[in-house]
């Protein structure tokens, strides 16, 4: 392929230019791949490298009754997240996107809050919000908080695809006869899915990732897998904290290219 | 019902008032209905909570400012705030450094370098901070990964102290920010047209030239916002310094956890928060137009 | 506006000091894997020449174009700047100018600044350059918009502060890629004509891109027309639409109705075809070195303007029968639009003022041409 100046052989400047690339592209994936091997070592305590191969910490992860009520539990939130935040996102979208809203651009500064916000500002004052109503590790207010922090990114995502979407379209399925509600059912919606489903996507990650105001409202009794998470690297550096990384990775991994290829077929 | 039908439509004069409601604009009661359940959510979940502690550090125990005249007055809180400060802008700009030679590479045309690049990318994105800050643990340790290569290879005798070190947080938040800088730039050095660093080259130019010249004056707005994004976040950055710093050293953050959990003062957190809040929100503020959070969201 | 300005006439002495430098291009091939976007082409162009490089879209022509501007390689052949090879120069250090599709301005720099980027790579300096500048911006008239950035300025201004940009640095090759794309129909028209003008003026060789076939005719001193790669046909715009070297040149350039038949005699260049409802008449074309034997299938190609239509009277009449199917008001001519005995539809080019009368839709007339004012082409469709 050319590269915009064929003429020239790779000189001195343009091995440099890779050489970089290539060690930050390590910076990056070294420490993320790391813990793959780690989560396969035999020994209970951190070797590098790692001291022979056993699938041990895998079978305590998946047989270990806190990791197991701690995933269950990540995984309820993130659904439940996933599917408020998904509804209330579109409708907020298709509100200030299509609407006549008083105020429209001040909601949608506000909306970007969430994402700037420090998450522990967050975290002390949903605390002190949540603590008396007793809401705190309980699977509502973990519901709540997490499907406010997650919202934003499902109406930013469905916005950018309404604000694509020509006007014209509706338009004509107007002028074909069709209601408005038909027209939304038959023709923009059809086209926004791919991109709802992208932000429904983002909101379950944001919602099972999420770190510092789980860690702050979990409950003896209901706590998060990143709370777990954040313990265990506390207190006890066990291998099984790999295991589950990798189980944690992977899945995400699939998802992200699931939900990228489904689009992608979307818009073919 | 709101919903309007074509029939439903005035015909004639009314035209211009009808215009919008052609162009597919929903009704106010509609729209109204639609937005109040993420109005609602906000306002409750975020926004009260938010301001109920900030309100807490001038109205707790009684109307006062004891709890930042303490901030100012005990040199500790200057101190965090300083490092905090420090620490983010060391790490915007090492993200800076290290994060725009790979937006370009992945920006350049061609199908499979630009790809692994982008995957090299978007995996650490994926990956949880608790996984990646466990990872510079596994890395640091004194036992860990780098300290065993040092030693078996002989470089050094006794293994070293890196964990719990101001350099150890710089290292992992680097680490962890680094994608927030790489794919604003990346972005605008995708949307700079092909043809605009072709024509500086077909009147002259060199590389280093073209890149001085055009490149890189039209992917400053990507470098503004990944700036902005990448300093924001590491200064209220909490599971990183939590993790692998020391009690030397805390971070705004970490002070604010550490005064809410162990200590139980509510206000005192509260009056850090705020200070925290007006320096990231200011910042956001000042530099708004740089920011376009829609952008890294959505990067199709 | 014909009349030359005194800096004009300066700026044309200073061309004809470049002249004898050309462009050549010579056996140059480039492949995508199993794509070949450029097959062989070879082409020399004259100092001071307009050269078009007509095609439709896949046809190389953009490739071709790129390959003199450095942004492409070409795999064998070889590139030339008057004596110079510039085949393997990097882009910067190839002195053609190129006129970018989109123009290409930087958004960034001011108006003065775009035109003034040649001239500091050079470094030339700054009163010289001053100087330069306001010369170019004269020539295409934006004095009083040196200072804009070139989101102010309409499509029209952007197109010409690319024009000055090119020809800032006195290039001894212009290449401009289908640089009025982006204009309406009338503001091209215009920008052809004013294109045009600054060429000769500057003495300039250009090299240029288009997909439409009336630019080329109108702004061209030469046409090379290109299809699947290949240069098909190479010479004056006249040349291309009177002697079309194949099926596809005449069809391309202009109207033209093809006629798809059967070879029934040859005498001497003088063909005869059977075609839909009769019989036509035509000349072989030129490269159709004895392809046309009795029996062979063959096409005939006329032009509109040549057909001539009767009224049928019944009365056994030379020339191919058929029905008026469609009248088409075009000003100066009004398409008749006939449907032959067999379905094919042929066009006839009639002069408005000699208004057929009488003649309506559903009418059955007989169409026919001198044999001259045909071509035979070898081959089906």
């Amino acid at each position: 392929m050319t590269d915009g100046a064929t003429g020239a052989r790779a000189s001195g400047g343009e091995w440099l230019f890779h050489a970089i690339c290539v060690l930050v592209l390590l910076f990056l994936m070294v420490p993320t791949l790391l813990i793959v091997p780690m989560s396969f070592s035999a020994t209970a305590y951190l070797t590098f490298p790692p001291a022979g191969f056993s699938f041990e910490w895998y079978h305590t992860f998946l047989t270990d009754p806190e990791w197991i009520d701690a995933t269950l539990f990540s995984l309820r939130v993130a659904a439940l997240t996933t599917l408020a935040s998904t509804v209330v996102g579109t409708m907020g979208a298709l509100a200030l996107v299509r609407g006549r809203l008083p105020g429209r651009q001040t909601i949608e500064a506000l909306l970007l809050a969430p994402l700037i916000v420090p998450p522990i500002i967050v975290a002390i004052g949903v605390y002190l919000q949540f603590a008396p109503l007793g809401l705190t590790g309980t699977l509502p207010g973990f519901v709540l908080i997490h499907t406010a922090l997650a919202v934003p990114y499902v109406v930013l995502v469905v916005s950018a695809a309404l604000q694509r979407l020509p006007p014209s379209l509706e338009m004509a399925g107007l002028n074909l006869g069709g209601s408005r509600l038909a027209c939304f059912r038959r023709i923009t919606l059809p086209l926004i899915a791919p991109s709802i489903l992208a932000g429904a996507v983002f909101a379950f990650l944001a919602s099972f990732d999420e770190t510092v105001v789980s860690f702050f409202i979990s409950g003896v009794e209901h706590k998060t897998v990143t709370r777990k998470l954040f313990e265990d690297i506390e207190f006890n550096l066990s291998p099984v904290i790999a295991a589950a990384s990798t189980v944690f990775v992977v899945s995400t991994i699939l998802m992200m290219w699931l939900a990228d290829a489904s689009k992608k077929a979307a818009t073919q | 019902m709101s919903v309007t039908t074509v029939t439903d439509l005035p015909a004639g004069p009314a035209v211009p008032a009808a215009a919008p409601a052609l162009r597919g604009r929903l009704s106010l009661p509609l729209s109204l209905l639609l937005v109040a359940p993420l109005v609602l959510l906000l306002a409750w979940a975020f926004f009260l909570p938010i301001g109920r502690l900030l309100l807490t550090s001038v109205t707790e125990p009684t109307l006062t400012l004891t709890n930042y005249r303490r901030l100012i007055t005990q040199p500790l809180y200057a101190e965090v705030i300083l490092r905090t400060v420090w620490i983010s802008f060391a790490c915007t700009a090492a993200a800076l450094l290290l994060g725009y030679p790979v937006a370009a590479l992945m920006a350049r045309p061609g199908r499979v370098v630009p790809k692994i690049a982008a995957v090299c990318v978007m995996v650490p994105l994926w990956t949880s901070v608790l996984v990646r800050s466990y990872a510079w643990i596994i890395l640091l340790d004194r036992k860990g990964v780098i300290n065993t290569l040092l030693v078996q290879s002989g470089v050094i005798a006794k293994p070293l102290t890196m964990l719990y070190t101001d350099g150890a947080v710089l290292m992992a938040m680097t680490h962890v920010l680094l994608p927030f800088m790489i794919l604003p730039i990346y972005s605008s050095l995708r949307s700079l047209p092909v043809d605009l660093p072709r024509a500086a080259a077909n009147l002259g130019a060199g590389r280093v030239r073209v890149f001085f010249a055009v490149t890189l004056p039209l992917s400053l707005p990507g470098v503004f916002a990944g700036c902005l994004l990448v300093f924001v976040m590491a200064l209220g950055f909490y599971v990183t310094p939590a993790l692998l710093g020391g009690p030397q050293t805390l971070m705004i953050a970490t002070l604010i956890g550490q005064q809410a959990t162990e200590l139980l003062d509510w206000p005192f957190a509260g009056a850090i928060s705020c200070v925290l809040l007006v320096l990231s929100l200011g910042m956001v503020i000042t530099f708004k137009r740089l920011l376009r959070l829609d952008r890294v969201v959505a990067h199709d | 506006m014909l009349r030359e300005r005194p800096a004009a006439a300066a700026a044309r002495a200073a061309a004809a000091t470049v002249s004898g430098l050309a462009v050549g291009i010579s056996e140059v091939w480039r492949r995508y894997g199993p794509v070949t976007a450029v097959a062989g082409v070879s082409l020399d162009v004259a100092a001071g020449e307009f050269v078009s490089l007509l095609g439709p879209s896949g046809s190389g022509k953009t490739t071709l174009l790129m390959m003199l501007a450095g942004f492409e390689q070409p795999q064998s052949g070889r590139l030339t700047v008057g004596e110079r090879d510039i085949t393997r120069v990097a882009p910067n250090k190839r002195n053609v100018a190129m006129v970018f599709q989109r123009y290409a301005l930087f958004p960034h720099m001011t108006v003065a600044e775009n035109i003034a980027f040649p001239l500091r790579m050079r470094r030339i300096g700054r009163a010289e350059r001053e100087a330069r500048i306001r010369r170019a911006l004269d020539m295409v008239k934006l004095e009083a918009q040196a200072g804009r950035k070139p989101a102010e300025l309409s499509g029209g201004q952007q197109q010409r502060v690319a024009l000055a940009r090119a020809i800032v640095f006195e290039p001894p090759v212009i290449l401009m890629d289908e640089p009025l794309g982006a204009l309406d129909k009338k503001l091209r028209q215009h920008m052809q004509i004013e294109l045009k003008q600054l060429q000769r003026r500057l003495g300039a060789t250009v090299i240029y891109v288009t997909h439409d076939q009336e630019e080329a005719l109108t702004m061209s001193d030469r046409v090379a027309v290109l299809n699947h790669g290949k240069l098909v046909q190479l010479g004056p715009p006249r040349a291309l639409y009177d002697q079309p070297a194949d099926a596809f040149v005449a069809d391309f350039i202009g109207e033209m109705n093809l006629l798809p038949g059967t070879v029934r005699a040859m005498t001497g260049e003088l063909c005869t075809l059977a075609v839909d409802g009769g019989t036509a008449v035509g000349m072989a074309a030129s490269n159709s070195d004895g392809q046309l034997a009795s029996g062979k299938p063959a096409r005939v190609a006329v032009r509109p303007e040549h057909v001539e239509l009767v009224a049928a009277s019944g009365a056994a009449q030379d020339g191919l029968p058929g029905q008026l199917a469609e009248i088409v008001f075009n000003g100066a001519t009004t398409a008749m639009l006939v449907e032959l005995a067999g379905g094919t539809m042929l066009r006839a080019d009639i002069s408005t003022r000699s208004s057929l009368a009488g003649l309506h839709p559903g009418s059955p007339v007989v169409a026919s041409w001198a044999a001259g004012a045909a071509l035979v082409f070898p081959g089906a469709a």
